[in-house]
C-alpha cells in the first residue's frame, strides 16, 4: 500500500495572485522540472532496487536449483553455471532497468498514481513541454505552479527507499531461503534415493567394488601383480616363475591403468577409461574403436588434450609396456596432426592393443601355474588380508582357482574365492551370473556341503555390515568341486579365517572348530605363517590337490 | 495573439458563484444535491438537462429556481401531443402595418428564452419534438426561411416521466444525445420530505436571490473550457466511448451482451467538459480520471441503447456504465 498525501491544501489550491504569475511567469516551470527530475531519480534508484532484488532472489534460486539437479543426476558442475546462474539475472536486471528507466512524463504519472495528484503534475509536464500550449491555455501557467507545489510537497514527504522495497525485499529474503533449502536438498537423502534410479547407476552394478565386500573376502582381491615388495620377494623365493608372471600382469595393469588415466583427462574418452578401470576390455577397445571413427567430430582442443594426455601416458618412465607406450606415442603424435586418417589408425591400433592386453590377461587367468595357484592363496591370505585394492585380471585368475575348488586353502579361503570368482566373472562374462556361480562354487566348496550363510554381491554387501561382527567361516578343507573331505581321522579341523593359531591348534581334533573373531583380526600373524605353510606342505598336504 | 493568463481570483470568483448559486437552489429546492450539481456543470458547460423523475418530486420547481438565482429569463412549454412545432419555436403570423401593407412577422416561441424548462417533454409528438433539433444543438430556430437567433446562454431543461408510457412518445437518439446530461430525480428521503411539507406549507416561500446574470454564466463557461486536460486523460474518456460500442474491438463483455448502439462522439467531448468543470469545482485546474468517472454515468446513461436482452434481464444503463468503468483501465 503506497502512501497518499492528504491534499487537502490543495483542494483550494492558495496559488498567489495573477499579478504576481505575471512578473514570475517560467519560475513554476522551471521548478516543477527540477522536481520531476529528482523523482525520476528516485523512480529510478527504486526500480534499480526492485530489479535487483528480484534478480538476486532469481539468481539464488537459479543457481540453488542448478545445484540440486546436478546433485540428483550425479553431474559434476562447473563452477561457471554457478556463477552464471547468479550473474544472469543480475545483468538482465541492469540491462531492463536502462531500458525502463522512467522519463519525466512517466515518473509524472506514477507520481500521480501513488500519491493521489488526480494528474497535477502529468497534466502540468504535459503543458510544459508543449510550449505552445503553455502559451495558448490561459490557465496553464497556474495548473503548472498548482503541480509544482504539490510536487514539492511530495518531494519532501517521498517515504524512504527500504519502505518502498520492502515487499520486494521479504521476497528477495523468501527466495534466499527457498535457495538455501533447495541446497540442502542433498543433505536430506534426496541424492542417496536419486542414487537408485537407472541412470545414476554404475555401468556394472554387479560388480563387487572393493570397498563393498566382506574383509574377509578381500583377503585374497589383493592381485598379484600388487603384492607388496616384501611378499613379492617371499614369491620370488618360492616361485620365481611365478613371481615373474605376476610382475608382468602388474605391469601389464599399470600400464593399462595409465591409458585409462589419460582417456579420462578428456570427455570423449572416459567411457574407454571406465571400461579398462572396469576390466572390461573388449568393451573399452571398442569404446576407442568408435573414438577412432568418429575422431574428425572433435574439437580441436579435445584432440589436443587427449594427445597430451597420451604423451604423458607413453613417456612414464615406468612402462614396461613398449607395445602400448609405442601406440600411445603414436596416436599422440597422430592426434596433433591433421591427417584424420592417420589419426583414425592409430587410435584404432591402439584399441586392438587394449583388446589384445585384455585378452592376454583374461588368458592368463584362465590358465595359471599350478605352482602359483598352490602358493598364492597362502601369501593373500597371510599378508594382503583387508587390502581394499582390486585388480581383475589377477584376482580373476585367483577366483577361477577358488571356482575350481582347488583352494589349498579350502575352507579358509573358500569365502574369499566367492568374491574373486565374481571378480573373475566380470572380465568373462555377464556379472551377476559370475558372482553366484563363483560365490556357490566357492561356498560349497569351503562348507563341504554344510550351511553357509549366503552372501550374494548383487546386494553388494557393504563392509560396514560385517565388520567388528565376528564372521564364522566353516574352514573345513576340501577337495574341491564341492566333494568333502571324509569325516573321521582325515577330518580336517575347522580353521577359522579369523583365527588361523587356534584353527592350527585345533588340528587333530575331531569336531570342526569355529572361532568367532571380529574381521580386524583375521590376520594370520607373520610369525604362524610358517607353522601354517608346512601345515599345508606337510601332513595335512594329503588333503590338497 | 497570446491572451492574458487566467488568475487566481478569476477562478475563485467561479468557484464563489457556483457555491452561492447552490446555495440559493438549496433554499427552495430540498435535498438533490446531485441533480443540482449536474444542473449546475451543465450550465456552466452550455449543455441541456434530461430530468427524469416521477411527478411532483420538484423538477419544474427546481428549473424556476436556477432562473431565478442567475437572473435568466425562463420559459416553460408543456409538451402534450397536438403540441404543434410553431408552439415552442414561434411562427410567422400576419401583420397589417400603419400604412395598410400586411407583412408576415415573426412571433417568437416559448423557446426564445435563456432557460427553457420542457415539461413532459415525451409527450409531444416525434414532429415537436424535433423541432428543438436544431435550437438545442445550434442556439437558433429556422422558421421558413429566415433562422433567429437564440437568447445566450441558452439552456433546455427537459422533463420526462418514466413510469407512464400510455400516450407518449420516446425521444429519438438524436434528440437524447442532444442532451448535456441525463439526471435522475430521486424521491426525497424521510428528513428531506419533513423539510419539503414544513417549507411549503409555510406562510411564505423563500425566493432565490439573484446570483449571476447571462453575461456571467458565459464569461464561466468561458473560463472552464480552458482547464486543461492531460492527452492520457482524454484518451481515457475516448477509450470509455469506445467501449460502450459492441461492435468495436474495444467492445467489452458486458457491451456486446446489452448494449445496442453506443455513445456518440459528443458523449466524449461531454465527458470531457464535464470533468473539466467538475475538477474545478473540486479544487483542481486539470480533468483528471477520477473527474471523468464521476460524470460518466450522466453523460452517458441517455446515449446508450440497450438491447432487448438487457431489458428483459431489468439490465439498465447505469449498470452498464459501472461495469465499463470498472473495466477500462486508466494506463492504456
Amino acid at each position: 500500500m503506497q502512501p497518499t498525501i492528504r491534499l487537502a491544501r490543495y483542494n483550494r489550491p492558495n496559488l498567489g495572485e495573477g499579478e504576481q504569475a505575471m512578473s514570475t511567469p517560467h519560475r513554476d516551470p522551471f521548478d516543477l522540472h527540477r522536481a520531476i527530475y529528482e523523482m525520476r531519480w528516485q523512480l529510478g534508484t527504486e526500480l534499480l532496487l526492485r530489479i535487483l532484488l528480484y534478480a538476486v532472489g532469481a539468481g539464488l534460486i537459479a543457481a540453488a536449483l542448478t545445484h540440486a539437479v546436478a546433485g540428483v543426476l550425479v553431474l559434476d558442475l562447473p563452477p561457471a553455471i554457478t556463477i552464471g546462474a547468479l550473474l544472469l539475472p543480475l545483468l538482465a536486471g541492469l540491462a531492463i532497468t536502462a531500458l525502463c528507466w522512467p522519463s519525466a512524463m512517466q515518473a509524472a504519472r506514477v507520481v500521480d498514481r501513488r500519491f493521489g495528484l488526480h494528474e497535477r503534475l502529468s497534466t502540468a509536464v504535459e503543458l510544459t513541454q508543449q510550449p505552445e500550449s503553455l502559451a495558448r491555455a490561459r490557465l496553464a501557467l497556474l495548473q503548472v505552479r498548482d503541480a509544482a507545489r504539490a510536487a514539492e510537497e511530495v518531494r519532501r514527504s517521498w517515504p524512504p527507499l527500504v519502505d518502498r522495497v520492502r515487499r520486494e525485499l521479504l521476497i528477495s529474503g523468501g527466495s534466499a531461503l527457498l535457495a538455501f533449502a533447495l541446497l540442502l536438498l542433498p543433505r536430506l537423502g534426496l541424492v542417496e534415493l536419486a542414487a537408485l534410479l537407472p541412470w545414476t547407476q554404475p555401468a556394472q552394478p554387479g560388480l563387487a567394488e572393493p570397498g563393498m565386500v566382506a574383509p574377509e573376502l578381500d583377503v585374497i582381491e589383493q592381485p598379484v601383480g600388487t603384492l607388496p615388495e616384501s611378499q613379492m620377494g617371499e614369491l620370488h623365493t618360492i616361485d620365481p616363475a611365478a613371481a615373474q608372471a605376476a610382475e608382468h600382469a602388474a605391469a601389464q595393469r599399470q600400464a593399462l591403468d595409465r591409458l585409462a588415466q589419460a582417456l579420462a583427462e578428456v570427455s570423449v574418452g572416459q567411457a574407454a577409461a571406465q571400461a579398462i578401470q572396469q576390466g572390461e576390455y573388449q568393451t573399452a577397445a571398442a569404446e576407442l574403436s568408435q573414438l577412432a571413427e568418429n575422431v574428425d567430430q572433435l574439437s580441436p582442443e579435445a584432440k589436443e588434450r587427449l594427445a597430451a594426455a597420451l604423451h604423458e601416458a607413453a613417456q612414464d618412465p615406468s612402462s614396461q609396456q613398449s607395445r602400448l607406450a609405442e601406440l600411445e606415442q603414436r596416436a599422440s603424435e597422430a592426434l596433433t596432426g591433421a591427417d584424420y586418417e592417420a589419426q583414425r589408425r592409430a587410435l584404432e591400433e591402439l584399441a586392438e592393443e587394449i583388446a589384445r592386453l585384455g585378452q592376454s590377461a583374461t588368458d592368463a587367468a584362465g590358465d595359471p601355474p599350478d605352482e602359483l595357484s598352490e602358493q598364492l592363496p597362502t601369501a593373500g591370505g597371510t599378508e594382503t588380508a583387508g587390502n581394499p585394492g582390486s585388480m581383475e585380471g589377477a584376482s580373476g585368475a585367483g577366483g577361477e582357482r577358488w571356482q575350481d575348488g582347488r583352494a589349498t586353502a579350502g575352507g579358509t579361503e573358500g569365502g574369499s574365492g566367492t568374491g574373486n570368482s565374481g571378480q573373475a566373472g566380470s572380465s568373462l562374462g555377464p556379472q551377476p551370473g559370475g558372482i553366484e556361480q563363483g560365490q556357490q562354487a566357492g561356498g560349497e566348496q569351503a562348507g563341504g556341503g554344510g550351511e553357509r550363510p549366503a552372501m550374494s554381491l548383487d546386494h553388494a554387501t557393504p563392509r560396514l555390515e560385517t565388520s567388528g561382527m565376528p564372521v564364522e567361516v566353516p574352514a573345513q578343507l576340501t577337495l574341491g568341486s564341492g566333494e568333502s573331505l571324509p569325516v573321521g581321522e582325515n577330518a580336517q579341523p575347522a580353521l577359522s579365517v579369523n583365527s588361523p593359531v587356534a584353527a592350527v591348534a585345533g588340528v587333530g581334533g575331531d569336531a570342526p572348530e569355529v572361532m568367532p573373531l571380529p574381521p580386524e583380526q583375521n590376520l594370520v600373524p607373520g610369525d604362524r605363517r610358517r607353522l601354517i605353510q608346512e601345515y599345508f606342505d606337510g601332513e595335512g598336504h594329503e588333503s590338497s590337490p | 495573439m497570446t491572451q492574458q493568463p487566467r488568475t487566481q481570483s478569476e477562478i475563485d470568483r467561479l468557484r464563489e458563484t457556483v457555491l452561492a448559486l447552490e446555495q440559493q437552489v438549496a433554499q427552495v429546492i430540498v435535498g438533490q444535491h446531485e441533480v443540482v450539481r449536474g444542473v449546475t456543470i451543465a450550465l456552466l458547460a452550455g449543455g441541456h438537462v434530461l430530468l427524469e423523475g416521477l411527478p411532483g418530486l420538484g423538477k419544474t420547481m427546481l428549473v424556476r429556481s436556477f432562473a431565478q438565482a442567475l437572473r435568466l429569463r425562463d420559459s416553460r412549454i408543456q409538451f402534450t401531443p397536438d403540441l404543434m412545432p410553431a408552439d415552442v419555436t414561434g411562427t410567422n403570423v400576419l401583420v397589417e402595418r400603419e400604412d395598410g401593407r400586411r407583412t408576415f412577422e415573426f412571433q417568437p416561441g416559448p423557446i426564445f428564452a435563456n432557460l427553457v424548462l420542457a415539461d413532459e417533454i415525451n409527450r409531444a409528438t416525434p414532429k415537436t419534438q424535433a423541432a428543438l433539433l436544431e435550437a438545442m444543438q445550434e442556439g437558433r430556430v429556422t422558421v421558413g426561411t429566415s433562422s433567429h437567433e437564440l437568447p445566450r446562454p441558452f439552456f433546455v431543461l427537459a422533463t420526462q416521466n418514466p413510469i407512464e408510457l400510455e400516450g407518449t412518445y420516446p425521444l429519438p437518439e438524436a434528440e437524447l444525445d442532444r442532451f448535456f446530461f441525463k439526471l435522475q430525480v430521486g424521491f426525497p428521503s424521510r428528513q428531506e420530505l419533513v423539510e419539503i411539507v414544513q417549507r411549503t406549507t409555510g406562510p411564505d416561500g423563500h425566493r432565490p436571490y439573484a446570483i449571476a446574470d447571462a453575461q456571467t454564466i458565459l464569461a464561466l463557461q468561458e473560463l472552464v473550457r480552458e482547464v486543461p486536460a492531460a492527452s492520457h486523460v482524454v484518451d481515457y474518456a475516448a477509450r470509455i466511448v469506445l467501449a460502450t460500442h459492441p461492435d468495436l474491438p474495444a467492445a467489452l463483455e458486458v457491451t456486446r451482451r446489452f448494449i445496442r448502439l453506443g455513445a456518440s462522439p459528443r458523449a466524449a467531448q461531454a465527458l470531457i467538459l464535464a470533468g473539466k468543470i467538475h475538477a474545478v469545482l473540486a479544487g483542481r485546474l486539470n480533468a483528471s480520471y477520477e473527474d471523468v468517472r464521476r460524470v460518466a454515468v450522466p453523460a452517458l446513461r441517455h446515449r446508450l441503447i440497450l438491447n432487448y436482452d438487457a431489458q428483459v434481464n431489468g439490465v439498465t444503463a447505469d449498470a452498464v456504465i459501472r461495469q465499463i468503468l470498472a473495466r477500462v483501465p486508466e494506463e492504456a
